[in-house]
């Protein structure tokens, strides 16, 4: 049991006032952000990029990780309270959630949510620690062709399979295929596509594409859609948000079982936590139905429990998988990635040799804002809620501002601000016309990657295509991937005939 | 997301929007652009720099192409097809204002769907004032004209208060940053050292 050493190590490390305090502002900011209106958890991270610049990688990123917590929390509040989850991963929790607060529920719907977060992320973090070291030898197995399959299969999956059309999906794929390959190529030299701007020449940095896409355009989003009619039930969640013996006795199996869907999909890249979520919600559901009494539909807490482990969950082994593998799952996990670079450190197998005390520090800091949210978020969620109370115009305002703020934090430049708004722009046109965020943000994380390790492999290859189904973790990364295709086809047909009949 | 139904093209405009067939042809083109004008090395080996362009513009090309077919397609079908029932009621409980999802809640079809332009071009003509007045005027005024352009944007109407609230906050986030975490904004012409 020596990861057991390991990271009691980490926890020496990690665990000292100044950290501590740290982690506690990073999950009130977290929290705060993801309680807005259209913000979520990825873009309480963009946002509070620079604050953690002036602090030391451990601190920064324990902050970070009460940052992120806090931030999927948010998201749980305003979905539980106001029926308009912050972010995708929240929605199925929304279903019985926002029926447990209408009924008078919600503080018990809160707490649910809290302590599925919190289990959910506790199983998934102990999971990463457990493996971490198996997890960064099993990298060193993953050369160029193993890369490229896996940056394949998260296109494809992204784009094809979860989103709702196939050509939409696609269409978010190349335009963000094209903004990656922006910049100075590495391997030749060559500056591609900056039409002779200097500053063009690093690329567009993630944050920057993150703030615009989904920060700025739902401003802008909000914008265009002013004057219309709108209409929001807020429930107030006064009263003891604790959780009765009975009721925490009922949840317990669905958190256990929401955990479960949701640790495996960390590692897979599909750009989020929505499908363990939904797969957890559905579960909870079917088993629900076989019940004496059924009770989906009027709020069940079941139906709160599950998802929220699962979405906890996903995220916990993606920071695991960025800390063991260096792979960027999701956006969030892809900012952190840049955020990591920028002092200078390759999360990775790498991490763990050359930098073991601070890679076990860091899977401890996971730990800690686990903790922190769970102790700072029961009881305070109501109060969260009554941010909203703000006027939107001035919360939208201050979300613009913060969006400058983030960009020029993290660039000093002025030619970055002017992206995000040209960003911003193609984020209206997508969130109006329902086009996924997902395939660009997986597109722009993983496009670097595929076109590195697709041209290594065809370098060493000498050309011939074979060079890239050459190992057994290619084999089944490619089979897997044809059969999920073939699957979604014919589900489509099917529904689609359903549909017609 | 919402999924809004128009009286027109409505199959069309959901399924296949127009402005994005638009876009991604105008990425394609700026991809074949930058593979014709890439000036490669000399020493760059095969597959070099130009071959993940070219691939990608091959696969946003057709997209682009596909888009626009299906587009015209469904047009010429001129069924108005909703994707997602209409709520009878228009009490929607999703909040128009924050749709990054509503979950059980259909959206209400009444409402038209047409873009406010002037909003837009408030929200956007601020962020793009600021991006231009950041460094020379400092980050004080650009923050406050950003805040207040959006404020106005979004329909406020009181010029004062909320000028007022504009370059308090702008303040606010200048010393919270700025001084607190020594994160550097530029002080413009207002700044001494």
């Amino acid at each position: 049991m020596e990861w057991l050493d390991l990271l009691g190590g980490g926890f020496a490390t990690a665990l000292t006032p100044a950290n501590l305090m740290y982690v506690f502002i990073g999950a009130l900011l977290g929290t705060a952000v993801g309680v807005l209106p259209g913000l979520g958890s990825a873009m309480a991270v963009a946002l509070l990029l620079p604050v953690t610049f002036t602090l030391e990688p451990t601190s920064a990123f324990i902050m970070f990780a009460g940052v992120y917590y806090g931030g999927l929390f948010g998201d749980s509040i305003t979905g539980i309270l106001l029926n308009t989850p912050g972010n995708s991963s929240a929605i199925a929790a929304t279903f019985e959630g926002h029926k447990m607060a209408l009924d008078g529920r919600a503080p018990q719907a809160l707490a649910t949510s809290a302590i599925g977060a919190f289990t959910g992320g506790l199983i998934a973090t102990t999971i990463v620690a457990a493996g971490a070291t198996s997890l960064a030898q099993l990298a060193t197995y993953f050369g160029s062709p193993e890369f490229f399959a896996l940056a394949v299969f998260a296109f494809v999956a992204t784009s094809a399979v979860v989103a709702d059309s196939l050509l939409k999906g696609l269409a978010g794929l190349v335009i963000g295929l094209a903004l990656a390959m922006v910049g100075i190529d590495g391997i030749s030299g060559a500056s591609r596509l900056t039409l002779g701007v200097p500053q063009l020449f690093d690329g567009v940095s993630i944050v920057v594409i993150a703030v615009g896409l989904l920060a700025l355009g739902e401003v802008l989003h909000v914008a265009s859609r002013q004057g219309r009619r709108t209409h929001v039930t807020q429930v107030s969640a006064g009263g003891r948000p604790y959780l009765s013996r009975a009721e925490f006795k009922e949840a317990l199996p669905a958190w256990l079982r929401g955990a479960g869907w949701g640790v495996p999909f960390g590692v897979i890249p599909v750009g989020g936590s929505e499908i363990p979520t939904f797969l957890a919600y559905g579960t909870e559901r079917r088993l629900d139905q076989r019940r004496k009494v059924p009770e989906f539909g009027r709020g069940a807490i079941r139906g709160v429990a599950a998802p929220e482990a699962a979405g906890n969950a996903t995220a916990g082994t993606a920071m695991g998988a960025l800390l063991t593998l260096g792979l960027p799952t999701s956006a969030t996990a892809a900012i952190m990635l840049a955020a990591f670079q920028q002092y200078g450190l390759q999360p990775g197998p790498l991490l763990f040799s050359r930098d073991g005390d601070l890679a076990w520090a860091l899977i401890a800091s996971l730990f800690v804002g686990l903790v922190v949210l769970v102790v700072l978020n029961l009881p305070f969620a109501p109060y969260w809620a009554k941010l909203l109370l703000i006027p939107r115009r001035h919360l939208y305002a201050g979300i613009t501002v913060f969006c400058a703020l983030g960009v020029y934090g993290t660039s000093a430049s002025v030619i970055d601000v002017a992206l995000v708004l040209g960003i911003g722009l193609i984020g209206l046109l997508m969130k109006r016309y329902d086009v996924p965020v997902a395939p660009v943000l997986i597109a722009v994380i993983l496009g670097p990657l595929a076109e590195t390790e697709l041209r290594r492999t065809l370098a060493v290859s000498e050309g011939q295509l074979s060079g890239l189904v050459s190992s057994p973790i290619t084999v089944v990364l490619y089979s897997v991937l044809a059969l999920t295709v073939l699957f979604t086809i014919v589900t489509r047909v099917r529904d689609r005939k359903a549909r017609d009949l | 997301m919402s999924t809004e139904v128009s009286r027109k093209d409505s199959a069309a405009t959901t399924a296949a929007p127009l402005p994005l067939a638009v876009l991604v042809l105008a990425v394609t083109a700026y991809l074949v652009h930058g593979v014709v004008t890439m000036d490669v090395p000399a020493t760059a080996t095969t597959p070099g720099p130009r071959f993940f362009p070219v691939l990608v513009a091959v696969v946003s090309g057709v997209v682009g192409v596909a888009l626009l077919v299906h587009h015209l397609v469904l047009r010429r079908r001129r069924e108005p097809a909703p994707t997602a029932p209409v709520a009878p009621s228009d009490t929607a409980a999703a909040s128009d204002t924050a749709d990054a999802a509503t979950a059980g809640n259909p959206p209400a079809g009444a409402d038209d769907d047409r873009i406010n332009w002037p909003a837009v071009l408030a929200v956007g003509g601020s962020f793009l004032l600021f991006t231009l007045i950041l460094e020379p005027v400092g980050w004080l005024l650009s923050a406050a004209v950003l805040f207040y352009g959006v404020l106005i944007g979004l329909g406020s109407r009181r010029w004062l208060v909320d000028a007022g609230i504009a370059l308090v906050f702008s303040a606010v986030v200048q010393l919270a940053f700025s001084a607190g975490l020594k994160l550097l904004l530029p002080a413009g012409i207002l700044g001494g050292s």
